[in-house]
C-alpha cells in the first residue's frame, strides 16, 4: 500500500525527482570520472614506459647528485658508448639523448602539443632497442635530416621530403623529413611531438657536446646480466652507475604517478566540492518536499499509517532517486 | 457547570472522556484548553460539539481520537483507555476503530477516489467487506468518480470521498472536524444528509465539531463547550433553538 503511495508521489513530483537525480548523477559522475581519468592516465604512461624500455636490459647513467628522484641527472661521456659496445655479452648500444625541440609548421607557427612536451631525441634507427619504430621512409642520417612522429605529421600535414624548421635551445635549424616514426604500434607519443636525429647529429643540434643523457644496452641472448653489469662497472668513471631496464621503467612510472596522483587529487577536490554542493541541494529540496507533504503525511498518520510506513515511504523514495542518480552517474563518468 | 459525571463509560458508550484536562504553556501563560471535561457519546447516535472559537472543541475531538494527548484525565474508545496504548497500538486503533473527516485536506492528492476510500483498510493490509464498500460508494453517489484524483473532484465530492473513507472500515466511531466548513450551504447539507443516513441506516456513531447551527441541527444531541468546560446540552435540536442557545451562551 505504502508502495502505491510512494510510486504515485514520485510520479507526481517527477520533474523535481529528475533534478535531484541529475544533481546526484553529476556529483557521482564527477567523482567517478576523476578516478577513472587519473587511472587511465597512469595506465597510459605505465604502458608507454614499459614499451619504451621493454628491450632495454641495462642502462648506464650518472649517479644522482641529490636524493631528489626528480633531479636532472648529469650527462655521461659520449665516448663511453664505444667502450661499452666492446664488452662481451653486450649485443647493442643505444645512446639516450632528449632535449627540447619545438617543431614549426609550414607557416612558421609552433606546432601545438596541448601541454605535452616537444622532444628532440637521438635515435639509432629501426633496429634500435628503444621502442621507437619506423613507420615510413628511412631513419635520419647526418645534419639536415630528421624523422618526426607520424601522429604529428598527419595532424599538421607534413610528408616525407618536406622541409621543416625546428627551434632548439640555441636557435632555429632547417631539416628535411626523411622518415616518420611511432612508438611501438602507435603513431604518436601520447600527444608529444618527437623529432629524431642520428646520435651524432643529435649531440650537435641538441647542444649536448660530447655527452649523452644515458646509454641503453641490449645483451646477447642468454648472457648473464649480473656478470655483464659487473664487467661494465669495472670500466665506468666515477659517479656513473649501471641499472636494469625494469628499474628505469619503474622509476619513470613512479615519477609520473606522483604527478598523476597530484593531478587526480586536484580533480577529486573539485569533484568533492560538486558532491558536497549536490548533497546540500538535495538535502534542501528534500526538506522542502517533506515540509510541503507534511499535511499529507499527517493525514496518513491520522487515518492509520504507522511511523514505520511513513518513514519507509520517504526512505524508499530517497533511495530510488539516489540509486538511479548514482547508476546514471557511474555510467556517464566517461563523458563528464 | 452542567457537567454530569458518569464515571467509567457504560457498554452503550462508543467513546467518552472523564475529567479530561489539556493545558498549554506554563506559569502565567498557562492556557486550559480543556478544564475537566466529562462526556459520553452513545453508540449509534450523531452528536455535535459546539462552542465559540477557542472553547476547546477541536482539542477535545483530537484528544478523543488519539491525535493529541491529555494533560490529565482519560479518554475512551469503546472500553479502551487511550492512555494505556503505545504509539503502534494507538495507530492500529485509529486505523480500525476510528474514522475521520476533516475540514480540508482530507484526501491523499496522488491517489484516486477509490484508493482514498480504501486507504485505511489497505494500510492495515485488509481488503474490507466488498459488499459494504459498494454500499458506501453507492450511498455517497461516487460510483462514476472512482478513478478521479482529488484535484479532479469538487469540494463536495472530496468530502463525500472522505465520508466514504471513514465509513469503509466500519469503525466504532467517526470524528468529523468542521466537515462542512469549506463548503457552500447546499453542498454542506448534502454531506450532512449522508452523515445523518450513516447514523440512521447503518447505526454508525458520529461525533462532529461545528460552529454552524444549521449543521449542528442534523445531530441527535448537541454538547456546548466554552472555555474548556461543557456548559450546556440539547437533544433533538432545530437550527432556531441552537441559535437561541448560542446567543444566550455568548451573552
Amino acid at each position: 500500500m505504502i508502495g502505491l503511495v510512494t510510486r504515485r508521489s514520485m510520479r507526481a513530483r517527477l520533474g523535481r525527482n529528475i533534478f535531484i537525480a541529475l544533481a546526484i548523477t553529476l556529483g557521482v559522475a564527477f567523482v567517478a570520472g576523476s578516478f577513472v581519468l587519473a587511472d587511465s592516465i597512469r595506465t597510459t604512461f605505465d604502458s608507454l614506459f614499459s614499451e619504451l624500455n621493454q628491450d632495454v636490459d641495462l642502462e648506464v647513467r650518472s649517479v644522482l647528485a641529490t636524493d631528489n628522484a626528480q633531479a636532472q641527472r648529469d650527462p655521461v661521456p659520449a665516448s663511453l658508448a664505444d667502450e661499452l659496445a666492446a664488452i662481451p655479452g653486450v649485443a647493442e648500444v643505444e645512446p639516450v639523448l632528449q632535449r627540447f625541440a619545438q617543431l614549426l609548421d609550414p607557416d612558421g607557427e609552433p606546432v601545438s602539443t596541448q601541454g605535452a612536451p616537444a622532444i628532440g631525441a637521438a635515435w639509432t634507427g629501426p633496429t634500435g632497442i628503444s621502442g621507437v619504430t619506423l613507420k615510413e621512409g628511412r631513419n635520419p642520417e647526418g645534419l639536415g635530416e630528421t624523422a618526426i612522429d607520424r601522429a604529428t605529421a598527419d595532424r599538421v600535414g607534413f610528408e616525407i621530403g618536406d622541409p621543416i624548421d625546428i627551434v632548439f635551445d640555441d636557435g632555429v635549424r632547417s631539416f628535411e623529413i626523411v622518415g616518420l616514426v611511432g612508438l611501438g604500434s602507435a603513431d604518436g607519443f601520447g600527444g608529444a611531438t618527437v623529432a629524431t636525429f642520428d646520435p651524432a647529429t643529435a649531440r650537435e643540434v641538441l647542444n649536448a657536446g660530447d655527452t649523452y643523457d644515458a646509454i641503453d644496452l641490449r645483451l646477447d641472448d642468454g648472457a648473464d646480466a649480473a656478470a655483464v653489469a659487473r664487467d661494465i662497472e669495472a670500466l665506468l668513471p666515477d659517479r656513473t652507475e649501471v641499472v636494469t631496464g625494469e628499474q628505469v621503467a619503474q622509476e619513470a612510472s613512479d615519477q609520473i604517478n606522483q604527478f598523476v596522483s597530484l593531478f587526480g587529487n586536484g580533480l577529486l577536490a573539485f569533484a568533492f566540492v560538486t558532491a558536497f554542493v549536490s548533497a546540500f541541494i538535495i538535502n534542501n529540496v528534500f526538506g522542502i518536499t517533506i515540509t510541503q507533504r507534511l499535511r499529507e503525511l499527517a493525514l496518513l498518520r491520522a487515518i492509520g499509517a504507522n511511523t514505520k510506513q511513513v518513514r519507509s515511504m520517504i526512505i524508499v523514495e530517497a533511495l530510488l532517486i539516489s540509486i538511479t542518480g548514482t547508476v546514471l552517474g557511474l555510467s556517464h563518468r566517461s563523458t563528464s | 457547570m452542567a457537567d454530569t459525571p458518569t464515571g467509567t463509560p457504560t457498554v452503550a458508550a462508543a467513546a467518552g472522556a472523564v475529567d479530561a484536562r489539556k493545558t498549554y504553556g506554563s506559569g502565567d501563560a498557562v492556557v486550559h484548553a480543556l478544564d475537566g471535561v466529562t462526556v459520553t457519546f452513545e453508540l449509534g447516535r450523531f452528536t455535535a460539539i459546539m462552542g465559540p472559537s477557542g472553547s476547546g472543541k477541536s482539542t477535545l475531538l483530537h484528544c478523543l481520537a488519539g491525535l493529541d494527548e491529555l494533560t490529565s484525565g482519560s479518554v475512551f474508545i469503546g472500553d479502551t483507555d487511550l492512555a494505556s496504548l503505545d504509539d503502534r497500538r494507538l495507530t492500529e486503533l485509529r486505523r480500525e476503530r476510528v474514522g475521520f473527516v476533516f475540514q480540508s485536506f482530507n484526501l491523499v492528492p496522488t491517489l484516486t477516489a477509490d484508493e482514498n476510500i480504501r486507504l485505511p483498510l489497505l494500510l492495515g493490509g485488509r481488503d474490507g467487506d466488498p459488499v459494504w464498500i459498494d454500499t458506501v460508494i453507492d450511498t455517497v453517489g461516487l460510483r462514476n468518480r472512482l478513478t478521479h484524483r482529488p484535484s479532479e473532484l469538487s469540494g463536495g465530492q472530496q468530502q463525500r470521498v472522505a465520508v466514504a473513507r471513514a465509513l469503509a472500515s466500519q469503525p466504532t466511531i467517526i470524528f468529523a472536524d468542521e466537515p462542512t466548513g469549506n463548503l457552500d450551504s447546499t453542498t454542506g447539507a448534502e454531506i450532512l444528509t449522508f452523515m445523518r443516513r450513516a447514523v440512521d441506516d447503518f447505526g454508525q456513531t458520529i461525533v462532529m465539531v461545528t460552529h454552524d447551527p444549521t449543521a449542528a441541527s442534523y445531530a441527535d444531541r448537541i454538547v456546548f463547550l466554552a472555555d474548556g468546560h461543557i456548559v450546556d446540552e440539547m437533544t433533538e435540536p432545530t437550527p432556531d433553538a441552537v441559535i437561541d442557545r448560542m446567543k444566550r451562551l455568548g451573552s
